[in-house]
């Protein structure tokens, strides 16, 4: 019998999801407020994986620019070099993005372990220094974590900057019933020590949209208690003549 | 009613049928038809019936005519016979009720029930030397006796000159006299029964000779000589060569589904089996037996 | 009258029938299906059993005649769609602009690659019954081999003579529709189960859950890929008898072999009297008017001998 199923097993193990270190189940999207060229280096612990650059410009189609660190740096580790990150003017080739001025930059992975950390670097078109604009992880306002929880159980949220908490219950999944449909995803504001939603409610698979309301923040979603349901087994067999309609 | 009420497989020949068949057995099997000498094979324009064989068996080689040895004569120690020929010319088949031919009164007509009338002609002829010959062979057979030479000596050597190809020739070490063949057709009818014969799968349709008759022989002795000649002939040499194998009669259906056949078993509903009626032969057959 | 007259009683023929019912075998393979299902199959059959009568309107009529499928191997091949989270819309464009200004990005957690492949072996296990009524039919067949310089006595020695063949063809044939058992639905529901047991088992219970859940329960979701209502019996023979066509194709093969491969009786022509004695020819006669009739009990061959060979 075959059994090719391609399962994104980080997908049930990260834990926790942080905006800090990108992983398949959190990720992060920073605005663009300026035109100018963005350019980005990719780390985990500590050492330079890949870079990328982006290009804001008033006109541009695409509102944001999607990096997928996965596609960026293999689960390997190799490194790739596509963009000479120390050229000052526009480099064409790979990993290379337009976006319009105002749009975003999003970071995720699409599989693979993650714990990437991204720092980003600014340079105004009209000439200027380069700047550091987003580093060690922390958001601004207008930027968004967005959190998918698949694990049923209890998880706690926290606000690393200033200290803001709350609760995460995902309950256990029902007995399918039916065709399933994507719960809508929740949207939190991050306020300076507190989220304006303390307590949720979720599904598995429901997401929450963290958006950025304070100077600045690092936010952590971590699960403490699991609930894996009725029964330890770790296999489940149902009888599929009642698991029939 | 049904042919095959009381049995499983059902076979019949028609008396016309028969006659067919009986012919084409003699164009294709001439020589169990027609007996001679060397000469008369060599020779078979001196037949006193031609043989009409078919084109196969020309094509094949077979022969037309069984050899035999020259009929030898008598007191001529194996030193010297005669060419002859045996043909039977003819060879025809009446089933009861018998309506092809009227049997002689000595066979008691009308035809029995279950019986079949055979009607044979049956030619022969004797090659007769000169007397010139014959007498010459007298001297040879004179010399033979006084000096006790084997008939072996004189056939090896040319003793007392006899000359080879215009008096004699050798064959099977002995002289076959050269003359001219004495052609002569009798007519013969008898009367037989139908049997299957032999067991197992080697079941057989046969005929058997009951009575013969050769009409108008005399003096009687000589008759029931040559009659029982004939019967020898007829029992001995010819019939049972002609006996055909049961399923031939079924068109060997017993064979096309791979089991043993036999006779069904006589009854109330077959007296007779095989039985001889309506001018027909009837067999009843039982399959996987 | 005819010069020879064979009759064959009625248990006699059916013993001719099995002769040539026990030798119609076929078998084939196929596939079809598409998108999000596709199967393929390899599917042979045998005949047994099987009620003859002769019937007094010179025809046969044969019912309950049993097709065993053997073997019948079918491989069904399932898509499961990827299962992936994100993709919303997070910050929509504002009017009179459509659209999405900022989209979450979507990532698969979940992808079969290639499919869930179910095989299923019903040999043996799928039956299906025929009916029909034949007539017989005479055919000569002429030796290929004769020729000016070929006669029948040669071709007959080459395995190859002229034959009188009679064979059964069908007036009409009738095919059930397949029985499924309900055990065979049992089966399939078992070795989907197992298939997609083998696929997730060793997940975490949890993860399985979810998988479930989204999944709209698997074997549920399974049965809408496969279009499978709530018999599952009867879709089994409708993929069987229908979509993969084993009923037709049945029908087809077995009107072939009676009605033209594989007659019940041949009869030799010229026909053998006499075998061969030693190096003696054997003696044959040629047989002609070969005609064949159906009556109630029995099936009575008539011919007559030719005059000439």
């Amino acid at each position: 019998m075959s059994m090719n199923a391609r399962i994104n097993t980080y997908a049930l193990q990260h834990n926790p999801i942080e905006s800090a270190s990108i992983g398949v189940l959190g990720s992060v999207a920073v605005t663009l407020q300026d035109e100018g060229d963005y350019f980005g280096t990719v780390y985990r612990n500590g050492r330079e994986m890949a870079t990328f650059h982006i290009v804001t410009v008033k006109n541009a189609a695409e509102t944001q620019a999607d990096i997928d660190f996965a596609t960026l740096v293999p689960d390997g580790g190799e490194r790739r070099e596509p963009c000479d990150h120390n050229a000052d003017t526009t480099v064409s080739g790979e990993h290379v993005y337009t976006v319009i001025t105002g749009g975003y930059m999003v970071f995720y992975v699409s599989q693979g372990a993650g714990n990437f950390q991204v720092d980003v670097d600014y340079v105004p078109h009209d000439g200027g220094e380069r700047m550091s604009y987003y580093k060690n992880g922390e958001l601004r306002p207008g930027c968004f974590f967005i959190v998918t929880l698949l694990r049923p159980g209890h998880y706690q949220m926290r606000d690393m900057v200033y200290g803001g908490s709350g609760d995460i219950a995902v309950a256990y999944p029902p007995k399918p019933e039916g065709e399933y449909t994507a719960p809508e995803p929740v949207q939190v504001s991050v306020m300076p020590g507190e989220f304006d939603t303390p307590s949720l409610q979720l599904q598995p698979t429901q997401s929450i949209v963290f958006d950025v309301r304070s100077d600045r923040a690092s936010l952590v979603v971590e699960l403490l208690e699991p609930d894996d349901g009725p029964g330890d087994l770790a296999v489940r067999w149902t009888n599929p003549l009642d698991s029939v309609e | 009613m049904a042919f095959t009420d009381h049995c499983d497989l059902y076979g019949a020949i028609h008396e016309t049928g028969i006659n067919l068949i009986v012919n084409h057995i003699m164009m294709q099997r001439p020589s169990l038809f027609n007996y001679g000498t060397k000469m008369f094979e060599s020779n078979p324009g001196l037949l006193c019936t031609p043989v009409n064989a078919h084109r196969e068996v020309r094509k094949r080689r077979n022969p037309i005519m069984t050899v035999q040895p020259p009929l030898p004569i008598i007191g001529a120690a194996g030193t010297a016979g005669l060419d002859y020929c045996f043909q039977i010319a003819e060879f025809r088949i009446d089933f009861h009720p018998g309506n092809q031919f009227t049997l002689p009164p000595e066979l008691n007509p009308p035809l029995a029930a279950q019986t079949l009338a055979l009607k044979l002609r049956v030619c022969g002829a004797i090659a007769c030397p000169e007397r010139s010959i014959q007498e010459h062979f007298g001297e040879v057979v004179a010399v033979q006796f006084a000096e006790l030479i084997s008939p072996r000596e004189i056939v090896a050597g040319t003793f007392a000159g006899v000359k080879l190809d215009t008096e004699a020739v050798v064959r099977d070490d002995t002289f076959a006299l050269l003359g001219r063949p004495q052609c002569f057709c009798i007519d013969v009818y008898a009367t037989a029964r139908m049997e299957v014969t032999g067991t197992g799968n080697n079941r057989k349709l046969s005929i058997k000779l009951e009575g013969l008759e050769i009409v108008d022989l005399q003096p009687t002795g000589l008759e029931n000589s040559l009659e029982c000649y004939l019967v020898s002939v007829l029992r001995i040499g010819i019939l049972p060569r002609l006996r055909v194998a049961l399923q031939t009669v079924t068109f060997e259906i017993g064979n096309a589904i791979s089991l043993s056949v036999g006779p069904t078993p006589t009854s109330g509903f077959i007296p007779n089996n095989p039985a001889i009626e309506q001018d027909q032969v009837k067999v009843f057959i039982n399959v996987g037996v | 009258m005819s010069h020879f007259t064979v009759a064959a009683s009625e248990e006699t023929f059916r013993k001719l029938f099995r002769k040539v019912r026990d030798t119609v075998r076929a078998s084939a393979s196929g596939s079809g299906g598409g998108g999000t299902f596709r199967y393929s199959w390899e599917a042979g059959f045998e005949l047994r059993g099987g009620t003859i009568d002769l019937q007094s309107s010179n025809s046969v009529r044969i019912s309950e005649l049993d097709v065993v499928y053997t073997p019948l191997k079918l491989r069904l091949e399932i898509d499961i769609p990827q299962v992936c989270i994100g993709g919303f819309c997070i910050i929509p464009k504002p009017w009179p602009w459509s659209g999405c200004l900022l989209r979450a990005p979507r990532i698969c957690i979940f992808s079969a690659n290639p499919d869930i492949v179910v095989p299923i072996n019903l040999s043996g296990l799928i039956q299906s019954e025929i009916s029909g009524a034949f007539r017989i039919r005479t055919r000569y067949y002429t030796s290929p081999l004769l020729s000016s310089t070929v006669s029948y006595l040669d071709a007959e020695d080459r395995g190859q003579p002229s034959e009188w063949r009679f064979y059964l063809d069908p007036i009409w044939l009738d095919i059930d529709p397949i029985d499924v058992a309900d055990t065979i639905g049992n089966i399939l529901e078992a070795v989907i189960t197992n298939a997609i047991n083998g696929l997730l088992g060793w997940l975490p219970g949890w993860a399985r859950d979810v998988l479930s859940w989204i999944f709209g329960n698997i074997i549920g979701f399974i049965r809408r890929i496969l279009d499978i209502a709530d018999d599952i019996d009867e879709w089994l023979s409708n993929l069987l008898g229908v979509s993969i066509g084993l009923l037709d194709w049945v029908l087809t093969i077995v009107a072939d072999y009676f009605a033209n491969r594989y007659p019940i009786l041949k009869i030799e022509d010229p026909y053998p009297i006499l075998d061969y004695d030693g190096a003696l020819i054997p003696v044959k006669v040629p047989l002609l008017n070969m005609g064949v009739n159906v009556a109630d009990t029995e099936m009575v061959l008539t011919a007559d001998v030719g005059a000439t060979l």
